[in-house]
């Protein structure tokens, strides 16, 4: 009975088991195989092997990874057709006609991923109730059908004006499509999107019919290499929204996959919550270019109701409408590049060494000073036990990469070297501020879970900066995201768009409409609603405003309770209510979750002693000027119950930990790390 | 602590974190107001948001802010400043519109609050949002008959809206039922408030981590920061005396004639100083512009050409504007201005012109011109008649650029703002059916380097009662040009058909308050951006390309790149470049090209009217400007025209 999860990440894939019977946990870590990633996946069963997992006992697998992203991202998929309604075939070229950059008049805007002579028009119209002004011509469809065959292209997109009210034209048109060019991927608007926008919903579609035939043949490869590898248990990938797919809704609807692994980390953060009985999370991930937070509230994850691709401060991105939890990223990493600009004035990121040539103190030929050289200098990391000692690290380089910086700062190297993570670290208290505070919550109330190889090494400096309640370094830090993933359950997410102004009536409505949504649910997962678990919310606003609030709806309650709900969500937010305003209804949410057991943590254990987890003390610069000895601890050894103050580090192969004076740490029985302000 | 650099309060570490933690403050008041709003406008991102120090000078904007309105708010700071000196508490929050004070027009209303630290202000956040309707003659307050403020809406010289923390619901009230919507207005005015009000708490939150004298001095470091940035890059050009002119298309209350808006820059060392003398006087229309809002035009202008700088008042230091008053650059109380985007972006385009010259690498040539429709009236759809406003703006081309065409569909001047609608938004709040909403074929100025691509869109109005139609636009006789040898795009207008009839009505560029019925079909095309160099030295694999993509027509292909093409399969857009009549035919036009503009206006008129020339032919290849609806000759605008493409279209063809 072990449940495993690998997550086939940029550079390594993470492979992390739990054995639910005996709590043993197992660990694989391998390089990517970009070429067919199932691959590398085998890799870290065999690696994992070797310490122990018998494929033939795993019970539950789970996969998680990029490739949906990178087949995006690298424009590697199919070649992709789109057919819509007359007039509109440049819907999505116009997009909302947005500038990449305000006054970078040599910026390029983002290109569609049809272009215009795959484009199809058909006469048909639906007015905006769904009642239909011209029939579907659907002897038009016939020649745009052998025009397609000619064009050879392996997926077709739909979209129809106002079918997310009435899908009636384009579900004919699909059939049609299907019956017409078999082996081609037909992906019509409403079945991968109940919400209106023309443009976003065009985007979903065409999106998710060019990634379509890549990630069925990606995990018909994967079942045959799980098979020949003696795994013969279910299978799921892991979503964007935080839960499970089984392989054939994943591989049907792939764009669902699109932040697969980021997403199974907040997974991981829910679980630590549950296990904490937190239900307030704020979450932080440090990897080698980025650093990404979310928030987990009421014990659940936020999703982002206005998800974009390729989305950055200088371009707009793609648009798309599936459920995706609300990430917000920043380029600042331990690849993070520190350097002087043409003032003077340091930057440290968004440019990042990346693991080739990785930072200069790898000693692959990196010359510029990244923050995980900052981090060496300071004694935050020790050079010979990093990656588990696997990667050798040299100070002497290091310091080299930071020399000019320093002198340029008219600083010794180790204080530049401590200005440079002081920098870094202000990029990211701005990113954990756009959702905490900017979202209306206050993150003295919130619990900081941080994770990945840099996390734990800025938690304390961050914590303390926000004045989070405490901080949590899970068990595994390094591979948290396999291991969120472990944690997630199968879900669905489904959205309808439906205008009504709250009232009694539209109360009824809002009530048909889940019940439909649950029904819907319980075909997809094959399951009675009994066993699945419902959460319902409508996104709503103030009549005449044009941003909705999501407010939680409970379908026994009355009117009363849902106008409290949404009044009091959208005062957290946005810091005011206007009592006497209209509200109305906009898009209803159901999030289906199957209610399957959570995985276990286990006990570690009381039996050591502090003492034996001590390896020795190492000169650390966290602020202050001077160094401080810092005790060393290896955190396998730690024993539940031990207690003690920073500064201090604990150490573990795939990362470090780092504790402040004036900190106090408690290792619990589930052997997290729980740092808190002795004050 | 890290050693100071010379001129700087603060040492590089402290001034990176302090001026990151600026901008992501302005950047958190925009995203406040984006998610509260109530004016459908400032949802569609009309608005900007700025922190001004104790000066009113700009020490920070936001990310998303429109170009239009960031070089006015330390203007409206100032004057807010200037206004209340020492009357000022911590809790208060005033309001000012007032353009004639250095604001831009009526429904931009800013929100003012000084941030307090030991009972003194250290610096003021600024909130500035269009309003959906401040009052005077039609919804929307866009009356382009216009020829004073009065009708034009409520002007709000500095007025204070909270007193101590206590929101002035009588002043709020006389301002809010001077408009259209009070309910939303109300709304809008708290949406702003709160903004500045993270504002203030973010800088409190740096002061108490900082302290007050770091957090000051960082305010006065950005922006020298800034402007020793920006000297150093002037001082690496070489000096000059630039001039150009662009034209609105006409007075109304004038005769027939562009209306010229002339720059003259000079660059001297690390200063340059821009002159708009020459200009002609304020016209009897709205499109006026206030000097507030020239500045920011050259600002917005300028800072294309050095787009990595943050923007703040340290960018503004090196630039001096000389704008003589009464003319339609620098109008004053009471001449209408709430057309002042014309003004603007004639302003902004002649100094992408002047800077292509300076900085030949980042060229560019104009951009559609900014369109702005509104209607309204009753929608029978629903029993209950409701009032239904209609206001819509569509993205266009952009000027092609020194080796690369200009970018396709892409929103105006203004700022990244004013994004395209959806459709089915559209359609569910109003009784208007889109037909049409696509690319528009032929549209981008023919160059080595063509224009983007503009848009056509049409639709019909549905059941509805007593509606009548606007339009802001210009150009359709001071049609986007090209530059370095590339030609002009095509002229923007509305076209109207009645219910039941074939007749095309042209209504041109701007109007106000045409009936409209029910079954009456209206469509309007965003031009394409002007073409850089010469469109006979576009590669013609390039030109195939754009025909297969229709972006431009097998006819056109021949007429403006002399390219001639053999259609191998039309359904699968597959072309093919007929070298040798290529060839031929480019001589031909290069033998002809010159002929055609020195052809009798009159002559190519009255081929016009034969239909032997259509619109494009004239204002490509004849620059000969005509009332596009009668056909009839424009002498004054055609000699205008004709002066300008000679000097950016044939003087830099080779033969």
């Amino acid at each position: 009975m072990t449940r495993v999860a690998t997550d086939a990440g940029g550079t390594f894939t993470d492979l992390v088991g739990f054995d639910e019977a005996t709590g043993e946990i197992f660990v694989g870590k391998a390089l990517t195989t970009p070429h067919d990633p199932s691959e590398g996946v085998i890799d870290t069963i065999r690696l994992a092997g070797a310490t122990g997992l018998a494929p033939s006992a795993i019970s539950l697998f789970v996969h998680g990874g990029t490739t949906v992203i990178n087949a995006i991202a690298e424009r590697k998929g199919v070649r992709t057709a789109l057919v819509t309604t007359r007039g509109f075939r440049d819907v999505i070229a116009i997009g909302r006609g947005n500038r990449p950059d305000l006054y970078n008049l040599h910026a390029q805007p983002s290109e569609p991923f049809v272009p215009r002579h795959l484009r199809f028009e058909i006469t048909e119209r639906m007015d905006a109730k769904g009642r239909v002004r011209t029939p579907l011509a659907l002897a038009e469809l016939d020649s745009i059908a052998d025009a397609l065959a000619a064009e050879q292209v392996e997926a077709v997109a739909i979209l129809f004006l106002h079918s997310y009210v009435n899908p009636a034209h384009e579900a004919a048109a699909a059939a049609l499509l299907r019956a017409r060019l078999p082996g081609v991927a037909v992906a019509a608007s409403h079945e991968v999107s109940r919400q209106w926008r023309e443009y976003e919903r065009t985007n979903t579609a065409v999106l998710s019919a060019y990634v379509q035939p890549i990630m069925a043949r990606y995990l018909v490869n994967l079942v045959r290499a799980l098979e020949r590898e003696g795994l013969g248990c279910p299978s799921y990938c892991m979503q964007s929204n935080g839960g499970l797919a089984d392989f054939a809704a994943a591989g049907a609807a792939p764009l669902v996959l699109v932040e697969s692994g980021p997403a199974g980390g907040v997974a991981g953060a829910v679980r630590i919550g549950e296990a904490l009985g937190e239900s307030d999370i704020l979450y932080l991930d440090v990897g080698g270019t980025t650093a990404k937070c979310s928030l987990v509230r009421d014990g659940r994850m936020v999703l982002r109701p206005d998800y974009k691709l390729e989305w950055t401060r200088l371009a707009p991105g793609y648009p798309v409408q599936v459920p995706v939890v609300d990430i917000v990223e920043i380029g600042a990493g331990g690849g993070s590049i520190a350097r002087i600009d043409e003032t003077g004035a340091i930057r440290v990121g968004p440019q990042s060494a990346g693991s080739d040539p990785g930072p200069a103190c790898y000693a692959r030929g990196g010359q510029a000073p990244t923050v995980t050289d900052a981090k060496l200098l300071t004694g935050a990391i020790d050079p010979h036990a990093f990656a588990g000692g696997k990667i050798r690290l040299d100070p002497a380089l290091a310091a080299r990469a930071f020399a000019p910086l320093a002198a340029h700062l008219g600083l010794s190297v180790v204080a530049a070297a401590e200005a440079v993570i002081g920098l870094a670290e202000a990029n990211m208290i701005n990113a954990l501020k756009l959702v905490t505070i900017q979202r209306g919550h206050d993150p003295r109330d919130l619990t900081m879970v941080v994770s990945g190889g840099g996390g734990p090494m800025h938690g304390a400096t961050l914590g303390r900066e926000l004045g989070v309640k405490r901080i949590v370094v899970p068990r595994h830090a390094g591979l948290f995201s396999a291991w969120g993933m472990l944690a997630a359950r199968p879900r669905i997410d489904l959205h309808r768009t439906r205008l009504m102004t709250l009232d009694e009536s539209a109360l009824a409505a809002a009530r048909v409409i889940f019940a439909a949504l649950e029904r819907d649910a319980a075909e997809k997962f094959a399951t009675p609603s009994a066993a699945i678990l419902h959460t319902h919310a409508i996104e709503m606003r103030y009549a005449g405003q044009e941003h909705t609030v999501a407010a939680h709806f409970d379908p026994a309650a009355g009117l009363s309770a849902l106008s409290a709900a949404f009044h009091a969500a959208h005062e957290r937010a946005y810091t005011f209510r206007l009592d006497d305003t209209g509200v109305e209804m906009v898009t209803f949410h159901l999030a289906a979750e199957l209610d399957t057991p959570r995985i276990g943590m286990p006990d570690i254990g009381a039996g050591a002693r502090l003492q034996d987890a001590l390896v020795g003390h190492r000169d650390l610069h966290a602020g202050g000027g001077h160094a401080m000895s810092a005790p060393v601890y290896r955190r396998e050894n730690l024993p539940a119950g031990a207690r003690f103050d920073g500064p201090a580090l604990v150490d573990e192969p795939t990362t470090t930990t780092m504790i402040l004076p004036g900190q106090h740490v408690r290792v619990d029985r589930f052997g997290l790390l729980l740092i808190e302000e002795t004050t | 602590m890290a050693t100071q650099r010379e001129g700087f309060a603060l040492d590089p570490v402290t001034f990176e974190v302090l001026k990151n933690a600026f901008i992501t403050t302005v950047d958190q008041m925009g995203e406040q107001v984006l998610r509260t709003c109530y004016s459908f406008v400032i949802y569609n991102r009309d608005f900007s948001s700025a922190l001004n120090d104790v000066n009113g000078d700009s020490i920070a904007q936001g990310n998303y802010d429109i170009a239009v309105h960031v070089g006015t708010l330390h203007y409206t700071c100032k004057d807010v400043i200037r206004y209340f000196g020492d009357d000022m508490h911590p809790g208060d929050v005033f309001a000012i519109n007032d353009p004639y004070a250095g604001g831009t027009h009526f429904p931009d209303v800013r929100l003012i609050r000084p941030v307090f630290v030991d009972g003194k202000p250290i610096a003021y956040a600024q909130s500035n949002g269009h309003w959906s309707d401040v009052g005077g003659s039609v919804p929307g307050s866009f009356d382009v008959a216009a020829r004073d403020m009065f009708r034009e809406g409520i002007r709000i010289t500095p007025i204070r809206l909270w007193d101590k923390g206590v929101f002035r619901r009588d002043v709020a009230d006389m301002i809010a039922s001077n408009t259209r919507d009070p309910a939303s207005i109300i709304g809008d005015m708290l949406s702003q408030a709160e903004a500045t009000r993270v504002a203030e708490r973010e800088l409190l939150r740096l002061v108490g981590k900082y302290g007050k004298e770091t957090v000051v001095a960082g305010f006065a470091d950005v922006q020298d920061y800034v402007e020793r940035a920006m000297r150093q890059r002037l001082l690496a050009l070489p000096d000059g005396v630039w001039e150009t002119q662009d034209f609105i298309d006409r007075d109304p209350a004038g005769g027939e004639g562009m209306i010229p808006v002339k720059v003259k820059m000079t660059k001297t060392g690390d200063r340059v100083i821009y002159d708009f003398t020459g200009s002609h006087p304020c016209i009897g229309s709205l499109y006026n512009s206030a000097f507030g809002s020239t500045f920011s035009a050259v600002a917005a202008g300028m800072k294309t050409f050095f787009p990595d700088l943050p923007l703040n008042s340290g960018f503004y230091r090196p630039i001096e504007v000389i704008a003589p008053e009464d003319t339609v650059v620098n109008a004053r109380w009471p001449v209408a201005v709430t057309g002042f985007l014309m003004p603007f972006e004639k302003i902004m385009n002649s100094i992408y012109e002047i800077w292509s010259k300076i900085i030949p690498e980042r060229a560019i040539a104009c951009a559609f011109n900014l369109e702005y429709l509104l209607t309204g009236g009753r929608d029978l759809r629903s029993p209950a008649k409701p009032i239904f406003m209609f206001y819509d703006w569509l993205p266009g081309g952009w000027g092609g650029r020194n080796g690369r065409d200009g970018c396709n569909v892409t929103t105006a001047c203004f700022g990244t703002g004013l994004q395209s609608q959806p459709v089915e938004g559209q359609e569910r709040g109003s009784p208007i059916l889109t037909t049409e909403y696509q690319i528009l074929t032929d549209s981008p100025g023919p160059g080595k380097w063509r224009g983007g691509a503009g848009v056509r869109k049409a639709s019909v109005l549905r059941q509805a009662d007593k509606t009548v139609i606007s339009y802001i636009c210009d150009r359709e006789r001071a049609i986007v040009w090209g530059i370095q040898g590339g030609l002009p795009s095509m002229p923007h207008g509305l076209s109207l058909t009645r219910s039941g009839s074939d007749t095309v009505e042209w209504l041109g560029s701007a109007f106000s308050d045409v009936a409209l019925r029910e079954g009456d079909n209206f469509s309007r095309p965003t031009g394409g951006g002007g073409g850089f160099g010469d469109p006979l030295e576009r590669d013609p694999i390039a030109v195939r390309e754009d025909v297969a993509d229709d972006y431009v027509s097998l006819e056109r292909a021949r007429k403006d790149y002399g390219v001639v093409l053999k259609v191998i399969d039309i359904d699968l857009a597959e072309y093919e470049v007929d070298v040798e009549a290529t060839t031929a035919e480019r001589a031909r036009i290069r033998a002809l090209r010159r002929e055609w503009l020195a052809e009798e206006p009159e002559t190519v008129a009255q081929k016009f009217r034969a239909g032997e020339l259509d619109a494009l032919d004239l204002v490509r290849h004849y620059a000969v400007i005509l009332d596009w609806e009668t056909g009839k000759l424009l002498p004054n605008s055609t000699a205008q025209f004709r002066e300008m493409h000679a000097k950016r279209a044939s003087a830099y063809w080779a033969d």
